[in-house]
């Protein structure tokens, strides 16, 4: 086994979900975990530097290898010493393969065993991204845990081409561990795929798991799938992934959905939405989102949030945010930072619940607050259920504990 | 507020103090003094903690009213005026009228009030509206509502009613400012208009007299924006020599508008003692970090490496530059870029230098041209941040020279640094 720049310290483990507080080390800092990661496309969170992230706490960010290996390329970003340093980030980052971007963004990609052949969205000329190329160019990015290239199948596909799929995920697992050049700074995870067939992720799973990593991601999920599927693909996931190792769900960020997550097991997100939402004046709070823009909040001159200690909530109304929302560049900021702020609380919560053993009690008071009709989404509570929590058995399931303690 | 004129060198610069404020009465603002120039209640791009990470002294706030009147009803509610209101309450705070940054369109004139074009469209302002806006806004200084729509291309009937205007609406607010409880000891600068012509800016300050102003405001030689980057020195000297020869010498007078640094020395020299940050501002907007040298001092590193030639901006008749400005924003040959790098420019795809070498700012301290190049290549928002921040730091230091050239009798010496720099760029 080769000793791979990651550590992974279970701290604490929940008696009754799934859900753990975990140290991971990394070569740039250490991150807590569950983590939520912000998205930094182009190497750099949209409108915000560095020092505020680090003010808020941030471990670890994405950034995005299709739009870094186009602009401003791998040569340039090696010749610079890697995207720390380009971007002035001294803590963690993590690059994704490119080929989510490729199969999303671009109508005209096409998938071979060589690799996803696309055109050029800059000059149209024909490109080809394989296994090997991605690596190069997340090796030249530097990131602390780079993304193995998958082979993406849209989660409302079925049939063979999932299986296809799944198998050749494996192959350009090999591919690209054989490529990758700097094993000693970068974690090469693999990406579980399999669609929503349980069958085909379980021996996804299984043929990752032969392989010698530091880590695994759940793919092909998020992807339009209903949420009934979603969590149980999820479930199974986390059953069958090894518990001593990072299990990074990707792109998932809304915080319901990251609490249930949590309780399953997982350990890493990502998500552009509380980036994205921001930068259309929409900010996050306990019970869902305010759109600023709203006239309802020209004269509310409460903060965003009450409880909320980000420097945006000390400083600005919801009135004053009103009025500059999606008009003034500042807005931005100031509600990235908030939101920001508001997802690495609620995973410190989750952190910090889960090493009290108080976890399941913030789950009900999450829940009660997020939904105060108690109007739970179906697949939450179907989800909760398989890990032990019932949301609306609340007053028993306390009993229940009080006797387990 | 208290204005007091220390030194007048040989040139008619002054150096003063504006202090006694009645919000923070311990803050102390040299002139020639910087206003820092806001849209929407913020200063362009910057938050309050990334303007701290620029400067964390004192400063002054340039707020102009067009960008704020949509929401003055809410201001009104809240209670505690604009400062607050924004989140800047540290800062104080001056209202005008338009916003220097951005051309006020030509015409759109009314007996009664002046137009302010907003985000909604245009808006009809009289002197009593603008009056309770302020009230509203509550700001610790404001300008006198104000017709300063004249050019060197205005007609003498123009520039006549500019002034009549100016003058009628000075005194409705001088009066209605007089009877407010909220604005009673809020200093109000009146405004001399008169644009190209002796006579009408004469007959507007003595039109003025007797109307308590608290300083002056040097307004129509030019409809903000772009426009004023492009002042005709030659046409502009002997009029404001004049206009500022018969203003009294113990009050303060403002220029407004993102004049270049050449010229805002030619008008320090003159006697002007405040001034805003729209030209860092535009700059910035067109993805050029000023490299200009700001300062006589030596510890500063001299620019050694050949920059980009620029040439001349091409000379356009008014009206016509107001046309083409109008459809494509400063791509345009009369844009003048002999004081900035273009970041947007391929050449800074790999230059690990940063924006300016030898500069403390935070971006410079921190970022290479090539990162910010790859911001501004891909539109990311941290790129106007970064050069924003970078101007605005080099535009405060700039004034502090100017400053310290007037105390050491080298304003002389600064603006022959400044000539030498523009000349070896136009070659």
């Amino acid at each position: 086994m080769t000793r791979h720049p990651l550590t992974f310290q279970v701290l604490a483990q929940c008696k009754t979900t799934k859900a753990k507080c975990s140290r991971m080390t990394l070569p740039h800092h250490v991150v807590e975990t569950p983590v939520f990661m912000p998205v930094g496309t182009q190497g750099s969170l949209k409108g915000i530097v560095p020092e505020q992230l680090e003010q808020l706490n941030c471990q670890i960010m994405l950034g995005n290898t299709y739009h870094l290996g186009n602009r401003p390329g791998p040569d340039l970003l090696e010749s610079c010493g890697g995207l720390h340093n380009f971007m002035g980030w001294s803590r963690n980052l993590l690059t994704d393969s490119g080929g989510f971007q490729m199969v999303s963004l671009l109508e005209l990609a096409e998938i071979t065993e060589e690799g996803v052949k696309f055109k050029s969205p800059y000059d149209g000329s024909e490109c080809l991204l394989t296994p090997e190329r991605s690596i190069e160019i997340q090796n030249a990015i530097g990131a602390d845990i780079i993304m193995q290239l998958d082979d993406v199948v849209s989660s409302t596909v079925s049939g063979p081409r999932v299986e296809e799929a799944m198998h050749r995920t494996t192959r350009w697992l090999d591919r690209c561990l054989k490529a990758h050049k700097r094993p000693e700074a970068q974690n090469l995870f693999p990406i579980v795929q399999g669609g929503l067939d349980p069958k085909l992720r379980t021996e996804s799973a299984k043929q990752l798991m032969d392989r010698d990593v530091a880590g695994f991601a759940i793919g092909g999920l998020s992807g339009g799938e209903g949420k009934d599927q979603f969590w149980k693909m999820v479930h199974l996931s986390t059953d069958l992934l090894p518990n001593d190792k990072p299990r990074y769900l990707m792109g998932v960020g809304f915080a319901t959905d990251l609490v249930v997550c949590c309780a399953l097991g997982c350990d890493m997100f990502d998500c552009v939405f509380p980036t994205r939402t921001a930068r259309f004046g929409c900010a996050l709070v306990e019970t869902g989102q305010l759109n600023l823009k709203l006239k309802s909040f020209a004269q509310d001159f409460r903060p965003i949030d009450e409880n909320c200690e980000c420097s945006t909530c000390r400083r600005y109304t919801r009135a004053y945010l009103h009025t500059i929302a999606t008009v003034e560049t500042v807005a931005c900021n100031l509600i990235t930072v908030h939101n920001v702020a508001y997802q690495l609380k609620l995973m410190r919560n989750i952190r910090e619940n889960i090493l009290k053993g108080t976890f399941v009690d913030f789950i009900f008071n999450f829940m009660d607050t997020m939904y105060p009709k108690k109007d739970f989404p179906v697949w939450a509570t179907d989800a909760l259920r398989v890990v032990n929590i019932d949301l609306h058995e609340r007053g028993s399931m306390h009993k229940h504990q009080q006797v387990d303690c | 507020m208290k204005f007091a004129v220390s030194l007048v060198a040989e040139s008619s610069a002054r150096l003063g103090s504006l202090t006694e404020f009645a919000r923070i009465p311990e803050a102390v603002f040299e002139t020639p003094l910087l206003l820092l120039h806001t849209r929407g209640a913020s200063v362009p791009h910057l938050s309050y903690d990334l303007l701290q990470m620029v400067s964390t002294g004192h400063h002054m706030l340039q707020m102009p009213l067009v960008t704020l009147v949509d929401h003055t009803k809410n201001v009104k509610a809240f209670g505690k005026g604009i400062a607050e209101f924004a989140g800047l309450k540290e800062y104080l705070n001056y209202v005008s009228v338009q916003d220097s940054g951005t051309t006020t369109p030509e015409g759109y004139h009314e007996k009664n009030s002046i137009s302010l074009w907003t985000r909604g469209g245009r808006k009809l302002i009289d002197p009593q509206t603008y009056i309770s806006c302020i009230e509203a806004l509550k700001p610790d200084m404001f300008q006198a509502i104000v017709d300063g729509d004249t050019t060197q291309s205005s007609s003498a009937k123009r520039v006549r009613k500019s002034v009549d205007v100016t003058v009628k609406f000075a005194g409705i607010c001088a009066d209605l400012k007089e009877k407010s409880d909220v604005l009673k000891d809020t200093p109000m600068l009146a405004c001399i208009t008169g644009g190209y012509n002796i006579k009408e800016r004469l007959r507007c300050i003595n039109e003025l007299k007797g109307f308590g102003a608290a300083g002056y405001v040097i307004e129509g030689f030019h409809t903000n924006g772009e426009s004023a980057t492009n002042l005709l020195w030659e046409d502009v000297e002997p009029v404001l020599t004049e206009t500022l020869g018969s203003l009294p010498e113990n009050l303060p007078r403002a220029f407004h508008g993102p004049i270049t640094p050449i010229v805002l020395l030619k008008l320090v020299s003159k006697g002007i003692d405040i001034f805003d940050a729209t030209f860092p501002w535009l700059v910035a907007e067109r993805g050029g970090a000023l490299v200009f040298p700001n300062s006589l001092s030596k510890e500063n590193a001299p620019v050694t490496e050949t920059l980009p030639s620029v040439k001349a901006p091409a000379v356009v008749a008014t009206d016509q530059k107001v046309a083409k400005l109008a459809d494509d924003n400063s791509n345009d040959e009369s844009v003048d870029r002999v004081y900035e790098i273009n970041l947007k420019d391929k050449i800074y795809f790999s230059d690990t230098r940063p924006l300016l070498e030898g500069c403390s700012c935070y971006s410079c301290r921190k970022y290479s041209r090539s990162y910010v190049h790859h911001l501004t290549a891909t539109g990311e928002l941290q790129g106007p941040i970064l050069i924003m921040m970078h101007n605005l730091h080099h535009y405060i230091n700039f004034f502090k020279s100017i400053q310290q050239a007037i105390k050491d009798n080298e304003l002389q010496a600064l603006q022959s640094k400044l000539d030498l720099f523009v000349s070896s760029r136009r070659n």
